[in-house]
């Protein structure tokens, strides 16, 4: 069975580039959402991954970023394995993100997609 | 009709608020009351005029009107203004007799001394009043509804109307559009028309030239060898003129475009003279090239266009000179800072020009006589290619000219200083080549004679280079499944399967066959055919025929372990390869870009304006994946930079300037990515 993953993203460039790449894959089933309140609704479907961005009110204002985020979906599932997505190169972000439960770090790029791939993979 | 107290009392009966009022009070206030006269039109009060007095028609008529329309016709016996009896507030209508009218007023004052000492009867008037004043506000609310009505008609005819004009006016906008798409087309089809012609020329072209470069470093005999020089020199006069018309209709499409990178004065001066001197020897003229020593070596602006006006006026001088001599003098006029004024003259002793040849000399298609044509030859196109690269360049072309003595040219260009001492991609650097040893290259190339300049111009340049050349697209398929090769030279049109079918049919091959790099080899350069290139999922565009500095540029470019040089074109590369090679994805890809962009755009806009340093910084921060994935990597530092100066909390004035920079970057982008869209 195909492993379920979402991908939580207000860039739908982004997000539709990492969902195609994904379904190329052929082992993922991927969903995605602009915000990550839209995710939060969904937790009960219990993803595989999520994969999560920073900055998430670029088009919803107001919208929590995805540290909030991230932290609410631990308080529900502790162990769900959250790989978190920035334009940021910012060791502070990144260290924040991974103290509050996230596995990986990934800097978007045109490099993010084979490293999201393997991450994926080793999980 | 007789007035007189007793009568004015009975009038006075009749009106309802004062029914109530017993006998003696109506008396006195008969009494205390005016007779008005007022002949027809005159207005008996105005609008906005405070209101003391009621009055009472006694004969004759009135209308009440707000000064638009009338909300009442009143006749005998009817009364207005009740209400100035209890408030002293501005009247709201006006009214004016219709016909030779006699009225009684009853003003304030008087009304009080008769009726005020009694607070029951004051009271029993005002109930009247609201009663009637109720009924009045009705029956105006009635008026009103009626008019609505008159005008919701008058609103539907003038909607008709206008939906009548609008339809028209969209039937001329269809009309306008029908011409303007035929216009895009003809315009395109002039485009396919030059870049077909370029092809068909260039590519015999190509082989010419290719070809006699090879023989020529093949050591032949001294006869041979001066034939060679022949064939050289005549294909390249051939090709300048082919130039000249392309460049012709470029310019007048508005397509032309300088480059500017460093280029040397002394060596396009050389370059003038090795191409003239021959012709110049020939027919016995002294040719002249001098400059000024003070002018900096390396300048800026773009060497090609600044060589092709300077070899245009030096070779009509020559052209058209019998005796004498040709001189090309380059004077530094002025510096300031790193800006040269530069004054290129061109002076020869030829046979001149008539006042009304010097009219029309800088036009197109245009020699200063048809017998010039056929004596001289050219395309007539020159001078006015000259003058039209002087205005790019931001500079201006003049002439004097008598006949029979001779023309003088010049030309005026600020150039500034360059930084760069040397034109790199214009020369060869031989470690550069080594860079490239061992490379394995597969050659798709339909033109026999194109593959043998590419294949000995190849094994000449890279040391250890390995070669496999195929025919068409179908064998270049074939060929990168068969073996493995590190790079093809793609020819983009090819019988059985063109380049670009080819291109996307190897971009749709498993990993890693579908990431190899492919330059597409080309003898139609237009702007078009290199975004088709690109939008294929090429990664790169060398024209035919090719410098050798290009095709190892090129090559070194998309080489394995070399690094990519970054551009500020978007290079939809990585998308690309994301999008599997299915051209609907890549166009979806695309189109997501220009939709991000074009939004952001004046969010971007409006946060400058507003002075949101967060919310610019939030825009700048989202734009940044976007521009990588679409290889714009140098917009992509530049909105870093910005990013990085907002966090770092610079002075808000000195942001603008790098926002303003980031913007034009990103409305450029718009436009090529818009053009690889819609080509």
């Amino acid at each position: 069975m195909k492993k379920n993953i979402f991908v939580v993203d207000d860039d739908p460039m982004f997000a539709t580039l990492l969902s195609d790449y994904l379904d190329d894959l052929g082992i993922y089933q991927v969903t995605t959402f602009g915000t990550g309140e839209d995710c939060l609704a969904q937790l009960a479907e219990k993803p595989d991954a999520i994969i999560l961005d920073y900055y998430l009110d670029s088009t919803v204002a107001g919208a929590k970023n995805g540290l909030e985020i991230l932290q609410q979906i631990h308080k529900s599932y502790p162990d769900l394995k959250v790989i978190m997505l920035s334009a940021q190169e910012h060791y502070g972000v990144a260290l924040r993100t991974i103290a509050s439960g996230a596995v990986h770090y990934v800097i978007k790029d045109t490099a993010s997609f084979d490293e999201i791939g393997r991450y994926l993979g080793d999980l | 009709m007789t007035i007189n107290t007793a009568t004015l009392a009975e009038q006075l009966r009749r009106m309802e608020m004062f029914s109530v009022l017993p006998e003696p009070v109506l008396q006195e206030l008969a009494r205390k009351s005016t007779i008005v006269h007022a002949d027809a039109g005159e207005v008996i009060f105005h609008k906005n005029q405070p209101a003391r007095s009621l009055y009472l028609i006694l004969s004759g008529s009135a209308k009440v009107h707000d000064n638009d329309y009338t909300v009442a016709d009143m006749q005998e016996g009817a009364c207005f203004g009740e209400l100035a009896l209890l408030d002293e507030g501005p009247r709201s209508m006006s009214v004016t007799a219709t016909v030779p009218t006699i009225l009684l007023r009853i003003d304030r004052s008087a009304f009080f001394d008769a009726v005020g000492q009694t607070p029951e009867l004051l009271q029993k008037i005002v109930s009247v009043l609201t009663r009637r004043l109720r009924f009045q506000t009705e029956q105006t609310l009635e008026e009103l509804r009626r008019r609505e009505v008159e005008l919701t008609g008058l609103v539907e005819e003038r909607t008709a109307e206008l939906m009548r004009q609008k339809e028209k006016a969209e039937q001329e906008a269809r009309e306008a559009e029908f011409q303007r798409r035929r216009a895009e087309q003809s315009e395109r089809s002039e485009q396919q028309f030059l870049a077909n012609m370029s092809h068909e020329i260039r590519t015999p072209m190509n082989a010419v030239i290719g070809m006699t470069k090879l023989l020529l470093q093949k050591e032949p005999r001294e006869n041979q060898l001066r034939y060679l020089h022949g064939i050289q020199q005549s294909s390249e006069a051939l090709l300048v003129i082919l130039n000249d018309i392309l460049d012709i209709s470029k310019v007048q499409a508005g397509r032309m475009e300088l480059e500017w990178t460093a280029l040397q004065l002394a060596t396009i001066l050389e370059n003038v003279r090795a191409t003239l001197q021959f012709r110049a020897e020939e027919k016995g003229l002294a040719l002249n090239i001098q400059y000024d020593p003070a002018i900096p070596p390396s300048l800026c602006g773009d060497p090609v266009r600044l060589q092709q006006i300077l070899l245009n006026l030096a070779g009509n001088a020559v052209k058209f000179t019998e005796k004498g001599e040709v001189n090309l003098m380059v004077r530094l006029d002025e510096q300031q800072g790193r800006r040269c004024q530069l004054h290129f003259e061109v002076r020869d002793t030829g046979i001149g020009m008539s006042p009304e040849q010097l009219a029309v000399v800088f036009e197109s298609f245009r020699q200063a006589s048809g017998e010039t044509t056929r004596k001289y030859g050219g395309t007539g196109l020159g001078l006015s290619i000259s003058k039209q690269l002087t205005e790019l360049f931001g500079g201006r072309i003049e002439v004097e000219s008598s006949p029979g003595v001779g023309s003088v040219f010049h030309v005026y260009l600020s150039l500034d200083i360059a930084d760069v001492e040397t034109d790199s991609s214009a020369t060869l650097d031989p470690s550069a080549a080594e860079a490239l040893r061992g490379l394995r290259i597969l050659v798709a190339e339909d033109n026999a004679l194109n593959r043998l300049v590419a294949e000995e111009t190849l094994e000449m340049l890279i040391p250890e280079v390995r070669i496999v050349n195929v025919e068409n697209g179908q064998e270049a398929l074939e060929a990168v499944q068969r073996e493995s090769f590190d790079v093809v030279l793609m020819d983009v049109s090819m019988p059985v399967m063109d380049g670009l079918q080819a291109t996307r049919a190897i971009r749709a091959l498993p990993s890693p066959i579908c990431n190899l790099p492919i330059i597409a080899f080309t003898a139609s350069v237009t702007k078009n055919e290199i975004n088709n290139c690109l939008v294929a999922g090429m990664n790169g565009c060398i024209p035919k025929p090719f410098q050798d500095a290009e095709l190892i540029g090129a090559l070194l470019a998309v080489a394995p372990g070399s690094s990519r040089t970054s551009s500020n074109a978007p290079n939809p590369a990585v998308l690309n390869r994301l999008a599997g090679g299915k051209p609907e994805r890549l166009r979806k890809y695309l189109q997501m870009y220009l939709d991000a962009v074009g939004t952001s755009i004046p969010k971007i806009e409006l946060a400058l304006e507003a002075g949101e340093r967060e919310n610019l910084h939030r825009l700048v921060h989202t734009l940044k994946p976007q521009l990588k994935l679409i290889g714009l990597d140098e917009t992509a530092a530049l909105a870093q930079t910005l990013e990085t100066q907002i966090l770092e909390g610079a002075t808000w004035e000195s942001l603008p300037p790098l926002a303003d920079s980031l913007l034009t970057a990103l409305r450029q982008s718009i436009t090529d990515v818009g053009q690889m869209l819609d080509p």
